[in-house]
């Protein structure tokens, strides 16, 4: 066979695919970047699971009324507001760059939900609910059509034991120790138990998809009714306490020397209209401070991950006494710009704020 | 030809230009699209981590000490100048280009102890490294793969004691090298001279050895992560592998989907999962079957030590296209031994153009893949075709190179040419 025509082939095969694929991907917009235009619409559950607070794993269907959420159907309306109706109540809340969260009750149990688009197709919801009848969690994914996403997300085993000497406090002030148990886990939820100087109760955990692979968070609640936001890193299990403002990193490791790289944000500042945020204190990768936001003050907490762009989750515990949660997130030299998002509790208003650096 | 006389040839000093000048566009335009990439993501992590007194595999920071000891060495030189990122950017791509510099020099001296074409070898090697220069600064696998260029200059000037001695290096820089040992030790094997293999053998083991006693001492047990890391990874999405697969998903014949985990993108699936399990076996096997079978040929055809340059492409290239993992940067490792090899004494021989074209349309592909890898994440079709056809350039090099060494028995290969 003459080279010539044969290379001739290659090189045209290879120009004419690279020119297909590029301009599909370019013009058709099949990036994991989420728009706020292409989302209205119903979206249907893919599949979903829960842990109730015996352990046992059971599936969420959109027929099931038995699950703890019902039937969950979920809408993004044009204005980037979002309805969830179950059992002829509806909930309402944003999305903002891709961040869902609410918190809501329905027959008499409280729900709270930590979510993502993932990208314009595919919605992961976390759900925690405390009520008599135990501590629940579930994980819930949405797709447009009611498929299983092509692309979906990895969890790390979490099962084994976890555990700290040290449970800090908003003040920085150190108590201890925190131990949890993970017993099962499937996918992204799991079940175990946690100790705590309450004592050991039963813990049931959701976690919601992030882009950054070494980084997870989510939601988990324990048999006393306390909802704990937590994250995974992949060494580190972080628990916080949005009410009591407690936060400890677990490892499986404690005998492991943590090295710490990252800034310390300690003075750091933010501000924006009515909103301030301020870093008391850092410890490792972890840090925690204050947020004002109008009238109410709460507690941060979050973690960089040296991988990707710094996160927190933060609450803000209102005058009423009702929790909202929030996310927060920030450029990847850590102290760039600010960007806090919010999620009321009655799911009646969110707010995305860009806030401004101030001086250390 | 003297080190003095290829310094101050025209070619060196240009391709010397275009290094640089490649490094320049390329912290251009990372400045300018202010993506952060590995060396300032990760590389200065560990760096700074090392100048506050942690060892590597001692302690943890949310990040995987993945990396072969060495490997931590190259992350460590840019730190002790500066951990500001954009500094720690700029000494670590200075130090890429020393290398790339260096890989010129040992490319146009190894050409020159060929015989070789060393402008058509130079050329190559230039045109390579650019198209992977979003790779090139801001990995570190040019080093291992200059480092195993020197092991072979080294090997064919007989100087094998050092020949050996830098593979070892090489591979606790990157694992990778140590796909060689056989092929450097085939002279001897060939020849049944048990006692120079087994000289060659200990000098290997005991450079590594000694590389490592220090990691060892200081890290113990937890040394190993740079190797149970990788053997926990899923099947990668670039790798011939998961082309196959996503092509067989997109045809509704099995269930696969794209993970994220291990710090890179995964498929997952019935029959990926399964294949997971099998995948590193086939791949060492392939590696051990292609030596032995070098060690065979050498003997039958009475080969010398320069005629080892096809079998270790064919080796390197086993190693990729049955390996689980298939990144981008691989191809980094191709490019010395490429770039000699496609400047042989036949160019005009059938099949090199072919060979050329196929290996500069991989590369295209490569670079092109990293900036629609979103498409490929999502399984859009026309990118698993492209990925796919990119493997099968692969694979067809990788036969092509089998066939070069053992299909014909009555020329020596230094006399053969692909296809």
């Amino acid at each position: 066979m003459k080279e010539r025509p044969v290379c001739a082939i290659l090189a045209a095969t290879t120009v004419i695919l690279i020119a297909s694929a590029s301009l599909f991907c370019l013009c058709g917009g099949l990036g994991n970047q989420v728009g706020q235009n292409d989302l209205a619409g119903e979206w249907l559950l893919a599949s979903g699971s829960y842990y109730d607070d015996e352990g046992t794993l059971s599936d969420v269907c959109n027929d099931a009324v038995e699950s703890p959420l019902g039937t969950l159907v979920v809408t993004i309306n044009d204005d980037c507001t979002f309805t969830a109706e179950t059992a002829g109540q509806t909930v309402t809340g944003a999305v903002e760059d891709g961040e869902i969260a609410t918190h809501f009750t329905l027959s008499e149990r409280n729900f709270t939900v930590l979510g993502r688009l993932f990208d314009t197709s595919t919605l992961y919801l976390a759900v925690a609910a405390a009520g008599a009848e135990g501590p629940t969690a579930a994980e819930l994914t949405y797709t447009r059509d009611g498929g299983l996403p092509t692309f979906r997300d990895y969890y790390q085993s979490l099962t084994g034991s976890w555990s700290t000497d040290t449970v800090w406090n908003t003040d920085g002030i150190t108590s201890g120790p925190l131990a949890a148990v993970i017993t099962k886990q499937t996918s992204g939820i799991f079940y175990g138990s946690v100790t705590t100087s309450d004592g050991t109760s039963v813990l049931c955990g959701a976690l919601s998809m992030l882009e950054c692979a070494p980084l997870r968070s989510g939601l988990a609640i324990d048999g006393n009714g306390n909802t704990w936001a937590v994250m995974i890193k992949n060494n580190q299990f972080i628990f916080a306490d949005p009410v009591s403002g407690r936060e400890a990193e677990l490892t499986e490791f404690p005998d492991v020397t943590q090295v710490y790289v990252q800034q310390d944000l300690t003075g750091y500042s933010w501000s924006g209209t009515e909103t301030s945020m301020t870093v008391t204190w850092t410890h490792g990768q972890s840090f925690s401070g204050t947020v004002t936001i109008g009238d109410d003050t709460g507690v941060l907490y979050g973690c960089i991950c040296p991988a990707a762009e710094g996160l927190a989750l933060m609450t803000v515990t209102a005058a009423d006494g009702t929790v909202a949660w929030g996310i927060f997130t920030f450029g990847s030299s850590a102290t760039d710009s600010c960007y806090l998002f919010l999620f009321n509790d009655n799911g009646t208003a969110t707010t995305a704020i860009s806030l401004t650096e101030a001086a250390v | 030809m003297n080190t003095r006389s290829i310094c101050a040839q025209p070619l060196f000093a240009v391709g010397t230009a275009i290094v640089f000048l490649l490094m320049i566009v390329f912290l251009l335009a990372d400045f300018v699209g202010s993506g952060l990439g590995e060396v300032q993501l990760n590389y200065r992590v560990y760096g700074e981590a090392m100048l506050n007194g942690y060892a590597p595999y001692t302690v943890t920071n949310g990040l995987s000490w993945e990396y072969p000891p060495l490997a931590f060495v190259f992350m460590l030189v840019p730190a002790l100048f500066s951990t500001e990122p954009s500094l720690y950017q700029l000494y670590y791509c200075l130090m890429i280009a020393m290398f790339a510099v260096l890989g010129l020099w040992l490319i146009i001296k190894t050409a020159q102890v060929l015989g070789y074409n060393q402008k058509i070898a130079a050329i190559l090697y230039l045109v390579l490294t650019a198209m992977m220069t979003r790779f090139v600064f801001d990995r570190y696998d040019f080093f291992p793969a200059v480092m195993t260029l020197a092991a072979f200059y080294l090997l064919i000037t007989d100087r094998r004691t050092a020949a050996l001695t830098v593979l070892a290096v090489a591979t606790l820089t990157k694992v990778y090298p140590s796909i060689f040992i056989l092929v450097f030790l085939t002279p001897a094997l060939a020849k049944h001279d048990w006692r120079q293999a087994g000289r060659g053998l200990a000098v290997y083991l005991g450079a590594c050895v000694l590389i490592c006693l220090p990691f060892l001492a200081l890290a113990g047990g937890d040394f190993m992560e740079f190797v149970t890391y990788h053997t926990g990874r899923l099947i990668q999405l670039e790798s011939t592998a998961a082309g196959a697969l996503m092509l067989l998903g997109a045809g509704g014949l099995t269930d696969v989907w794209t993970v994220s985990s291990s710090g890179s993108f995964n498929i997952a699936g019935p029959l990926a999962d399964a294949l997971n399990g099998v995948i590193l076996p086939i791949t060492a096997a392939a590696v051990v079957a292609v030596s032995l079978l070098t060690i065979v040929q050498y003997r039958r055809r009475e080969m010398t030590a320069v005629d080892l340059l096809m079998p270790m492409c064919c080796i390197l290239l086993t190693f990729i296209v049955f390996n689980k993992v298939f990144s981008a940067q691989y191809l980094i490792w191709i490019i010395p031994l490429a770039a000699l090899v496609l400047a042989g004494p036949h160019s005009a021989r059938p099949g090199r153009l072919t060979a050329t074209t196929a290996l500069v349309a991989a590369f295209a592909i490569s670079a092109c893949l990293f900036l629609i890898y979103d498409g490929l994440c999502y399984q859009n079709p026309l990118c698993v075709l492209l990925l796919v056809f990119r493997n099968l350039l692969l694979i067809g090099l990788f036969i092509c190179t089998v066939r070069s060494i053992y299909c014909d028995q009555t020329q020596p290969p230094t006399a053969h040419t692909f296809g």
